[in-house]
């Protein structure tokens, strides 16, 4: 089946000439960058500090150059928050370790010195001996020829042929440096009191240091920034995300965070704070996804080697984010690695995945690509299940993106991106669906204080369903719909003092949307070929946001942002009597517009701001608020999202989707920042929210606008959230108290839900229970264990049945009467680690999952058969079915590697 | 281990897990009384009308569904005239002969039944009938599916004539219409053979067939229109002479076909309704298929607003053809010839040896 794409536009807009060469500080955008090695002779030097560390850690690795302006802590702690390093303070020095050595708070360290010699001896000597052996901490094998170092006193020794050393310190407190030619660096801090043995282990380069004793200042991001309610989560710390079919899902993990669920076990999409799927807005380099999953959920579509940072904000939405009411991840693809060709990839049984990343000639930028597939309807033939062996499913992926300095302050971005799914189920109708991204980027200094950003984009996704109805081919058709987005984005950061920074700028969206067509297939076909009428609209957005710092402990996130819409012709607008619900027979005429004929129009003005008291280091308070319009709203009638699904553009008859939502949070920090906590409280009101009439029919319908109800509601929730970041056992606990309520206000019986009674959204889960955790057996052997539960979602069931001349109908419940029996699952997964040294080419590690480890049958969905009636099922001409999609443990086995 | 055992160890360990389930879902339905089901219905036409009072039953239950008796049912219209319905069948109730309903009026059904609830109708307008010119004849294949012995669905092409409705006026605003058909088709017993009621030479049999009651039975609407055209809806379909269609033992002699169309003129309220039960019967049942939720009556519990009813009470105009289906096979010729023989057919039935007024033969 192909794929149509819809109109493409273009824009020609006038672009400033860049003319300056200054540096500017970075808040939220992409900018250029140095290699970290320059920058840290850099700041050594403004700053008149000294900073160690090992130059091997940093080969090869950039920052951007806007962290010279920072106070030395701050532009440590930004340019190392990525490279899994932490600073220590010793002896008015700073030095550079891998973070997992880093455990304890000075208090902590204080006691945790290693004390060398007898206590009772302690002030007979003035100067003692320390020795010792230093051996392979995994072989323990000795080591000759290792150096044991005191930075201070400019004293070292090495280790013989036995791996045995001998050094004299005066009686105190020193830090030794152990290093070995292929090993990691060692630091043991220690109190001379007399004559002493010493001895030590050294690990190979790449492994994690376990039990060093160094303070160290960790991030404390969750307390000091005022953004609340987000989720970061950067390239490293996806890899320990946990996996789903034997690869890191970037967004199933999403789903594990507080006020975050997916509809079912497998469902396309995920739903915040009560919100349905279509609000929230996904970005992937500035390009919106409209479907963000494979096979209906099975897996989704970002491609977890290719993502360098994934941020989910719930709220508190900063104003340079509109277009969606409840929530925004911003998905940012690689870079990470400039100046090093390296390849990953993934082996499983249900799929593969393969990434390349190469800096371009002269290392002037760098390139990477990568793409995934699934091979599954092999395996679906073999399986001895009538209906498994007649279905098929296939996807793919490929996506790309190459950044290309154009001088020391400029650069271009381009990115594309291109997935396909097809999917059947044995029933004859096959499902299809692809989607297409691509973005250019152009960013640079216009000033030493002003930084820019233009993004133009595209985003196109099509669906489909075939009919090959092979009993009865006279019915067989084709069933095709899509939506494109084209934008003009400009983004201006100004950095007026460092405690004052504003952004502002313009967003320009073209929608389209083709809302259906049907085509015959096969000549036996007798299906009209018919289509509806296509929808164009235009969303212009300015907004200015405020980031200002008023004291240490107080600062403010003030924005807003005005929006507008712009629904355009060619298009025909039914006008209806206001008397009577709006059904067919209620029209009284319909209006033809022309070409770009403004056919609606709505503008809302959307506040936004974020405030955050900090209590002391460890505890902050954050209240944000903020409002958002939705001018483009998916259609459903169930609650998963599926290709029956329609995207609808606000026009005369529904204005768009309105949320005011505030929040307010404690957080409140442990252990030197290696436990995170919070608790967090929001209320949304929503205004405008989109509901199905009953017996709705979407598909193919030419007044859609008749079938649809605009509803109000609210949701509210408490949020609570528990995260260990470091040691051997990491991981998070997190509980969700909520409740998403909607209503129908109309006069008109046939335009009530419930009767005007307020009801369950689809969404209203009101318990969610999530443990996440990762331990580390070993330096190779790591095991993770992930437990969700949640109360069953609402339904509506059929509580009566009748016949009217022959023919049984079913009365069915209220609407969300009912509840699906509660859901939970636990997974597992074990992975082993190929190779820990880093001097090693080809890196692997082995994953071995299993999902649904108690055989838990959770309902995906409920759907209705005919049959025939019989006395097995009492006679009835319906029977009630329910659908579980993995109803036992499914194992699944992944070789990964990289070099 | 050879690739092949691990291919298979691999598949096997799939297989178990990768079964999506499928299984019969039995709710808990909290559901404490069954409700009152209404099918009522009056004409421009003489009486008796009819109003047909049972229960619901709970969904899945097994149980079957009893008529309501003992009601007080009545009809009134927006001039003060009230119509009594007495019941003449348990759960049946019938008005008298005389009462015929008039295009323009609002009528309300009314029924209190024994255990103390009272219902109404909202106001329902009889409207004027259309104007139908002819009915045409065409000859037509209709796909059906069906199983066969073994359960298989099998599709059958039944040939026959489809009834094509005709007007001449043009309508700025199609009208709603609902409409049902009966086939009744005239056999023989051959002399010799009887039915079970004793001997005799020959036996006069008529078997009446109800044909698109409640499925795709009024104008439905197209992309186009909405509510689609009357003219050019078909209103019925009779299958050609065929003893396995019409389930007939082989050796009866189908004499002839007659049919009888009856096409409503409905007002906003019932057209709705009737779209309704098609949406609900014609649901597609597949994987994400919505689920099909309440067909709205016109009824409401007066002392319960909350209490459930479900059914419809109709006002509407009436017109009926007869027709005797007369068709030849060499060469093909199909045509309807209008009849007024067939305004009071009884029920299916036989007589031995006398041949009905009604009777045709072909």
């Amino acid at each position: 089946m192909s794929i149509p794409f819809g109109p493409r536009r273009t824009f020609i807009f006038f672009l400033f000439l860049f003319s300056q060469n200054f540096i500017s500080q970075i808040v939220f955008s992409q900018e250029s960058k140095k290699p970290i090695l320059q920058l840290l002779l850099e700041l050594q030097q403004m700053h008149s500090q000294k900073i160690l560390y090992n130059t091997i850690w940093f080969e090869g690795d950039s920052a951007s150059e806007n962290i010279l302006f920072l106070p030395i802590s701050e532009a440590l702690d930004t340019m190392l928050s990525d490279q899994n390093m932490d600073v220590v303070s010793f002896q008015k020095n700073l030095i550079i370790v891998p973070k997992e050595s880093v455990t304890l708070s000075p208090e902590e360290m204080q006691d945790s010195r290693q004390v060398v010699g007898n206590p009772i001896k302690f002030g007979k000597y003035s100067k003692a001996t320390v020795s010792g052996k230093v051996v392979d901490g995994e072989t323990a094998e000795p080591l000759i020829g290792a150096i044991i170092y005191i930075e201070n006193l400019a004293q070292g020794t090495s280790t013989n042929v036995n791996g045995e050393y001998s050094i004299e310190l005066p009686v105190g407190e020193h830090l030794l440096k152990l290093s070995y030619i292929g090993y990691g660096e060692s630091f043991h801090p220690i109190r001379l009191l007399s004559p002493g043995v010493l001895n030590l282990e050294i690990f190979e380069r790449s492994h994690a240091l376990e039990s060093v004793s160094i303070y160290a200042k960790r991030e404390d991001l969750n307390i000091s920034q005022t953004q609340m309610s987000v989720v970061r989560i950067d390239a490293k710390s996806i890899r320990l995300l946990p996996t789903s079919l034997g690869e890191t899902d970037v967004i199933k993990s999403i789903t594990l965070m507080p006020g975050v669920q997916s509809v079912g076990e497998f469902g396309s999409g995920f739903n915040v704070r009560g919100g349905s799927a279509d609000q929230n807005l996904i970005l992937i380099e500035g390009v919106p996804l409209f479907n963000s999953s494979h096979l209906f959920g099975l897996t989704s579509l970002v491609n977890p080697d290719m993502v360098s940072s994934i941020t989910l904000i719930k709220a508190g939405i900063p104003a340079k984010y509109g277009e969606r009411a409840s929530s925004v991840m911003d998905i940012r693809i690689g870079g990470g690695n400039e100046g090093k060709f390296r390849v990953n990839g993934g082996v499983g049984l249900l799929n593969s995945r393969l990434s390349i990343e190469t800096p371009l000639p002269g290392k002037k930028g760098y390139f990477l690509i990568g793409g995934r597939s699934t091979y599954s309807n092999w395996l679906l033939n073999k399986l001895p299940n009538e209906d498994l062996m007649n279905s098929s499913a296939l996807f793919y992926d490929i996506n790309g993106l190459i950044n290309l300095p154009l001088n020391s302050n400029h650069s271009i971005t381009i990115f594309g991106y291109t997935s396909y799914d097809s999917f059947s189920l044995s029933d004859n109708i096959d499902y299809n669906y692809a989607n297409n991204l691509a973005s250019f980027r152009l960013a640079g200094h216009l000033s030493s204080k002003l930084l820019s950003n233009l993004t133009l984009g595209h985003s196109s996704y099509n669906y489909g369903m075939d009919n090959n109805n092979t009993i009865n081919p006279i019915n067989a058709n084709r069933f095709q719909s899509g939506i494109t987005y084209n934008s003009l984005k400009w983004n201006l950061n100004y950095y007026r003092i460092p405690s004052h920074a504003m952004e502002f700028g313009i967003n320009t969206i073209i929608y389209g949307i083709d809302p259906g067509k049907t085509i015959p297939i096969g000549i036996q076909s007798t299906v009209n070929q018919s289509s509806l009428e296509k929808e164009q609209a235009l969303e212009v957005a300015l907004y200015i946001g405020n980031t200002i710092e008023f004291t240490e402990e107080f600062s403010a996130d003030m924005g807003l942002r005005l929006s507008q819409f712009f629904k355009l012709g060619p298009g025909t607008s039914r006008i209806y009597n206001n008397d009577f619900p709006m059904s067919v027979v209620s029209i009284i005429k319909s209006q033809n517009y022309g070409k770009n004929e403004i056919m609606a129009y709505h503008i809302g003005l959307e506040p936004r701001l974020g405030l955050r008291y900090q209590l002391n280091p460890s505890s902050s308070i954050k209240l944000s608020y903020n409002r958002g319009n939705q001018y483009v709203n998916l259609i459903s009638t169930t609650a998963i999202s599926t290709p029956s699904d329609i995207w609808y553009l606000s026009n005369k008859h529904h204005s768009p989707t309105l949320i005011d939502q505030l929040a307010l949070g404690f957080f409140k920090n442990f252990s030197n920042n290696t436990i995170e906590s919070s608790i967090e409280l929001y209320y949304k009101n929503l205004q405008n929210v989109l509901e199905t009439k009953n017996n709705a029919q979407i598909l193919m319908n030419t007044l859609l606008e008749a079938d649809l109800i605009a509803c109000n509601g609210y949701s509210y929730g408490l949020e609570l959230y528990f995260k260990k970041i470091s040691g051997n056992l990491t991981g998070w606990i997190s509980y969700t108290f909520s409740h998403s309520m909607r209503k129908t206000s109309s006069i008109h019986t046939e335009e009530q839900i419930n009767a005007n009674v307020f009801f369950p959204s689809n969404f209203d889960s009101p318990h969610n229970l999530v443990l996440n955790s990762n331990l580390n057996l070993s330096r190779r052997w790591r095991v993770g264990a992930s437990f969700t539960y949640n109360t069953g979602r609402p339904i509506t069931l059929p509580e009566l049945s009748y016949n009217i001349n022959g023919h049984q109908l079913i009365h069915y419940s209220d609407r969300n009467q009912y509840r699906l029996p509660d859901y939970h699952r636990l997974d597992l997964s074990l992975s082993y680690d190929g190779s820990l040294r880093l001097t090693k080419k080809w890196k692997s590690y082995w994953t071995i999952s299993v999902i649904n480890v108690y055989s838990r049958k959770n309902i995906q969905s409920i759907y209705y058969e005919k049959t025939t009636p019989s006395p097995m099922n009492n006679y009835q001409k319906y029977s009630l079915y329910k659908l579980t999609i993995i109803g036992r443990p499914l194992p699944t086995l992944t070789y990964n590697f990289t070099f | 281990m050879t690739r092949t055992r691990i291919i298979v160890i691999l598949v096997s360990a799939l297989s178990m897990s990768l079964l999506a389930c499928r299984e019969i879902y039995e709710p808990t339905i909290d559901i404490k009384s069954n409700a009152l089901v209404v099918q009522g219905l009056i004409t421009d036409q003489p009486g008796p009308h009819y109003i047909k009072l049972t229960t619901t039953i709970p969904f899945n239950s097994g149980q079957t569904s009893v008529p309501v008796v003992g009601a007080q049912v009545s009809v009134d219209d927006d001039q003060g005239a009230t119509y009594i319905f007495n019941e003449f069948y348990p759960g049946e109730y019938r008005s008298s002969e005389d009462m015929i309903g008039m295009n323009g009026r609002i009528y309300t059904l009314n029924i209190h039944t024994q255990d103390g609830y009272s219902y109404k109708s909202s106001p329902q307008t009889l409207l004027p009938s259309i104007d139908i010119s002819s009915i045409k004849s065409e000859i037509a294949i209709k796909n059906e599916v069906s199983e066969d012995e073994f359960g298989n669905l099998v599709l059958n092409e039944i040939q026959g004539i489809s009834a094509i409705l005709q007007t001449e006026e043009d309508y700025e605003n199609n009208p709603m219409i609902r409409f049902k058909s009966e086939i009744i088709v005239q056999y023989v017993y051959p002399s010799g053979e009887a039915p079970p009621e004793g001997p005799g030479p020959l036996w006069y049999c008529w078997k009446i067939y109800e044909q698109a009651e409640g499925i795709n039975n009024i104008n439905l609407p197209t992309i186009d229109n909405i509510p689609g055209n009357i003219s050019n809806t078909i209103v019925a379909f009779v299958p050609r002479k065929s003893n396995k269609y019409y389930s007939l033992p082989w050796d009866r002699l189908i004499q002839g076909l007659l049919l009888n169309i009856s096409v409503y003129t409905i007002n906003q309220t019932s057209y709705q309704y009737y779209y309704d039960v098609i949406k609900q019967i014609n649901s597609d049942e597949s994987l994400f298929s919505p689920i099909p939720s309440q067909i709205n009556s016109n009824m409401k519990c007066v002392n319960d607003p909350n209490k459930i009813v479900v059914g419809h009470f109709e006002a509407s105009s009436k017109i009926s053809f007869g027709f005797i289906v007369r068709e030849r096979f060499y060469p093909e010729d199909v045509h309807f010839e209008l009849t007024n023989k067939l305004d009071s057919i009884p029920p299916s039935n036989c007589i031995d040896n006398v041949k009905p007024d009604f009777w045709v033969n072909n």
